[in-house]
């Protein structure tokens, strides 16, 4: 029989985060047998949180922000188009009309609008989400929009990007990147690109990018497609393209050159645990504020102000691959939502630091709740020393936004450069395989956990870590390294 | 919302019991929070209708799916006892006021040196390890003041509250 002293020194490992698998065993046992033990556990617990507020509570009356204040009637007004949002992909759409799209003799709708982020079309006009869009075109000069086509394909598009509808399951990219994601049911999915550039989804996931010189690139990142050139004849090349595998279809050379994937791509997973061992990646989670020090841990990648008054950043660490002679020729950072939530009063930037020889312990030095950091790698002490963190993508969720668990974020194709970009100057600089790129994913101003005098606890984002597996939520980091190969060109039978 | 900023703290001890660790508690909670959000409209502010019991079973279901989803890689209480403790911790909730009131006097009897490392340890956004070694003191030594403080306080508090205490 434990006594209430002993008993107490075991609730004290909890409370003081150190309680090992064998306090957790004997607490367990302790507390299913013995009621005044549970009376007891309650009311230690109780005091532990109480004195957390009540000495915290001290220090965080001091984050007023003045401007966007905190209403309810608006707040439950996101909460609806949330909950459309989600509920989006179980209903069946009803018939209304369609909000955007060019006018159309065709009025029956193809898609539906799924998500929007600070969409803003060459047209000034608006589409609203879970809106119907009729064939036609959406000019998107910046932000991004989800539609998912009664066919069952789900298509991202990044701005600028100039996308044709033209029915249920084709589409055309007249320029500028998606992302579709095609079920089984929506099978035979087709994108067509300038110069009769066809790309028929086989079940799948892939990336199409069209350029300025009317070339069409396609990476499979799932499954398979099939992607064709013709001129509108019969003659037409066909290549099957699989899992990892890109190809470029350029249609003023009637050829479609196949990348090498010999290397990759290369999916870089933030995953395993701690300070401890390195492994093939680390996330770490750190209690920031300027204080410094923190608690590392195998754990998500927290921006915000989680529970307490400080701000979190979240840092991922990823480990370089083998150097190739030409360098990467992509580099994709997705990030998943795990539990949702949303900053009142910043966004959020992610940054490429530089990198480190060994997963250490990330530096307090390295947190930031700022839009601007110019401090050298010597001051946050990573290779190269006299380099500046770069940012990689600013605002990649605007303040105020609410972003419903299981959205991914990914560098657009501008940001993808520049990480790329990034990577291999890196190699330019020293870095070496199995060197660790670190990214940093922070709050642009300091966030609290009060706003507008009222507490405003989930003012934090999760983006899921390396232990999110299933579903799988983990930061990921998709390196291609790709070459061109002469053996590798299909030659044209159609040369003109 | 105002109930929410009134009772989310009480919200957060009640997570934290049936989790037994902070920082899942904090993901739990979390989820918990959007989920409150969200259902809002759902709660029917008036007498009978008790908020924090209300939010208390929205929290209890979100501790039940981190049991479901986490309980593989993770030590959780099992769902016995995580049943017994909200029923448990339910059943306190009425007490939370005076205890946060009479915990504000016992810790303005603590002594001055007692008193600072408390609000040291439990002031900063930092581990009670982190802090230990900033005062250049083994994390060990540190911990066992941080109990002794504390039982010591619950002792304060189950006196000030007529319960009697056996801290």
């Amino acid at each position: 029989m434990m006594r209430p002293a002993e008993q107490y020194e075991l609730f004290g490992t909890v409370c003081n985060g150190e309680a090992a698998e064998a306090d957790r065993q004997m607490l367990e046992c302790l507390l299913t047998d013995d009621a005044e033990a549970r009376r007891r556990y309650l009311n230690y617990i109780t005091l532990h949180t109480q004195l957390r507020d009540r000495i915290q509570g001290m220090a965080v009356t001091r984050k007023v922000v003045p401007q966007a204040r905190f209403h309810m009637r608006r707040w439950a007004a996101v909460a609806a188009l949330v909950l459309v949002a989600g509920m989006l992909w179980i209903i069946v759409p009803s018939k209304s009309t369609p909000k955007h799209a060019e006018p159309s003799e065709q009025t029956h709708s193809v898609a539906l609008v799924t998500n929007l982020d600070r969409a803003v079309f060459d047209d000034g006009g608006a589409i609203e989400l879970g809106g119907e869009l009729a064939p036609g075109m959406l000019a998107l000069r910046s932000g991004r929009v989800q539609v998912m086509f009664n066919s069952g394909a789900v298509v991202d598009l990044t701005g600028p990007c100039r996308f044709r509808m033209i029915d249920a399951g084709r589409a055309m990219l007249d320029g500028g990147s998606l992302l579709a994601y095609v079920p089984e049911r929506g099978r035979g999915f087709t994108v067509e690109g300038p110069g009769g550039v066809r790309v028929v989804d086989l079940g799948t996931r892939f990336t199409m990018t069209v350029d300025e010189l009317r070339q069409t690139r396609v990476l499979v990142l799932e499954g398979t497609v099939a992607l064709s050139l013709s001129d509108g004849r019969v003659d037409q090349q066909v290549e099957l393209l699989t899992a990892g595998y890109e190809m470029i279809a350029d249609p003023m050379h009637r050829t479609l050159v196949r990348m090498d994937n010999s290397h990759g791509p290369i999916t870089i997973t933030g995953d395993a645990v701690l300070t401890s061992g390195p492994a093939d990646g680390t996330i770490y989670r750190h209690t920031d504020t300027a204080k410094g020090g923190g608690a590392f841990e195998h754990q998500d990648l927290i921006v915000g102000s989680a529970t307490g008054p400080a701000d979190y950043n979240g840092i991922a660490m990823f480990r370089l691959p083998q150097r190739t002679p030409n360098g990467l020729s992509r580099a994709e950072l997705r990030l998943t939502v795990a539990t949702e939530g949303r900053l009142p009063n910043a966004n959020v930037d992610v940054w490429a630091l530089g990198y480190v020889s060994s997963p250490i312990k990330p530096s307090s030095k390295w947190m930031l709740t700022a839009d601007a950091d110019d401090r050298t790698g010597q001051t946050l002490g990573v290779e190269p020393t006299d380099a500046k963190p770069v940012k990689i993508a600013d605002d990649m969720i605007p303040a105020d936004s609410f972003h419903e668990r299981d959205y991914t974020w990914q560098t657009d194709t501008t940001q993808s450069t520049a990480l790329c970009d990034y990577i291999n100057s890196l190699y330019e600089q020293g870095a070496e395989a199995g060197d660790w790129l670190v990214i940093r994913i922070n709050p642009d101003a300091p966030v609290g956990n009060t706003y507008d005098g009222v507490a405003h606890p989930f003012a934090a984002i999760r983006f899921g870590g390396s232990h999110r597996v299933a579903p799988d939520r983990r930061a990921c980091l998709l390196l291609s390294v790709s070459e061109k190969v002469n053996a590798d060109v299909v030659p044209s039978q159609n040369h003109e | 919302m105002r109930l929410y900023a009134t009772h989310h703290r009480e919200l957060f001890a009640y997570v934290m019991a049936l989790v037994g660790d902070e920082h899942q508690a904090e993901e739990v909670f979390q989820d918990t929070s959007v989920t409150l959000w969200k259902q809002f409209e759902r709660f029917e502010p008036g007498p009978g209708s008790d908020f924090v019991r209300w939010a208390a079973t929205v929290a209890l279901n979100q501790v039940r799916n981190y049991r479901r989803v986490r309980g593989r890689d993770r030590h959780v209480f099992s769902e016995s006892l995580v049943e017994q403790l909200a029923a448990d911790r339910a059943a306190l909730f009425e007490e939370d006021q005076s205890r946060r009131e009479a915990l504000a006097t016992c810790l303005s009897k603590l002594r001055d040196v007692d008193r600072q490392l408390i609000e040291r340890c439990y002031g900063e956004a930092r581990s009670f390890k982190q802090i230990a070694s900033d005062l250049g003191r083994p994390a060990n030594t540190v911990y066992k003041a941080l109990n002794r403080i504390r039982a010591a306080l619950l002792e304060c508090v189950e006196q000030t509250l007529g319960l009697g205490g056996d801290a």
